[in-house]
């Protein structure tokens, strides 16, 4: 059912967008960001149900809290650097949106450098020195 | 163990689990790579903890060794205790012996006093006393039953004993009777005093008192 909504809603603003693209640019897109906004936050609702499975589970199993946060922090990185990538790829701003991509790599690399260091002073601890 | 190892496991195959549902999560194709190496960390990770966990608490081989001689639980007891009992077990069994060697020379003098003047011994008691870490006689008790003397046939050296009349009323029989009893008595203790090289006043013989 939602997914004819969210594909309704899509079709709607596209043709919207066609029609006054002609005449004001900048509204068409404005429009078609704010569409987007609004697709993504109706999905954040159904994001977080899953995110609440896997937390239950990965409590169930005593996974390291850790852990979990960083594949947390990894999900919610990629998924706002997405959109906001394609928004100003819509734009015509691809080099914008290529930089926005960038920066939600490095951020995620950031998030992997705190197990790095761990796993290398084990080894480093485990070898004689 | 097998808890600690259940945990552990369920930790790395939900981690697993989580890793390969977050690759159908992801938007798009251009970040797969990093997810997928941050993933894989934490995945080593989640494998690696047990020696994370025995790294960083500082390992104590003595530890680990008295833990695994003391099953109890308790720790050692304190020297001094161990000399406590170590000195109530030495007691014991010197007492132990002590009493062993009482009864075996009882049943010796009871037997030697009974192959040579065929007298029933009613009761043998030898004291054993400690002096200089070497253990000695201290007394020999011996309670001969009354009118059992007999002499030894083997033995053509020693007199034959007379009979005991007893005479209600009269009391030289009597005093007869206690001369007779002191005799063999005096004999019993020299003879004792004799083999077991002791000084007669060691030696002390009872005859049993009559009944009535």
């Amino acid at each position: 059912m939602e997914i004819i909504q969210v594909v309704g809603l899509g079709l709607v603003t596209t043709f919207l967008i066609l029609v006054i693209k002609e005449q004001k640019p900048v509204f068409a897109f404005l429009l078609a960001t704010f569409v987007g906004i609004i697709i993504f936050i109706s999905l954040v609702g159904k994001i977080s149900e899953v995110i609440g499975v896997l937390e239950n589970l990965a409590h169930q199993a005593h996974v390291n809290n850790l852990f979990l946060e960083t594949i947390l922090k990894i999900i919610g990185i990629a998924y706002i650097a997405e959109f906001g990538a394609q928004v100003t790829r819509d734009a015509g701003q691809g080099a914008i949106a290529s930089k926005i991509e960038l920066a939600g790599k490095i951020l995620i690399m950031v998030m992997a450098i705190p197990i790095i260091t761990v796993i290398i002073e084990t080894i480093m601890q485990i070898l004689p020195s | 163990m097998i808890e600690w190892l259940g945990d552990w496991l369920k930790q790395v195959i939900l981690l697993i689990l989580i890793a390969a549902f977050i690759d159908l999560l992801l938007p798009n194709h251009s970040l797969d790579r990093y997810v997928k190496l941050v993933m894989g960390l934490l995945i080593i990770m989640a494998i690696l903890s047990p020696i994370f966990h025995l790294l960083s608490k500082d390992l104590d081989l003595s530890r680990i060794a008295f833990g695994t001689m003391n099953p109890t639980g308790k720790g050692m007891e304190p020297i001094s205790q161990i000399r406590e009992d170590s000195a109530k077990v030495k007691h014991s069994q010197t007492e132990q012996i002590r009493d062993r060697s009482e009864q075996a020379m009882a049943q010796e003098i009871k037997d030697q006093i009974n192959r040579h003047f065929h007298i029933t011994v009613a009761d043998a008691d030898v004291t054993l006393a400690q002096k200089e870490n070497q253990w000695e006689i201290r007394q020999v008790r011996i309670l001969l039953e009354e009118g059992k003397a007999d002499e030894n046939p083997a033995n053509p050296a020693m007199k034959p004993i007379e009979p005991v009349h007893i005479q209600v009323g009269d009391e030289s029989p009597q005093r007869a009777k206690n001369d007779e009893q002191q005799r063999i008595g005096e004999r019993i203790s020299r003879f004792i005093a004799d083999s077991w090289d002791l000084a007669p006043d060691q030696i002390i013989v009872t005859f049993t008192q009559p009944d009535g």
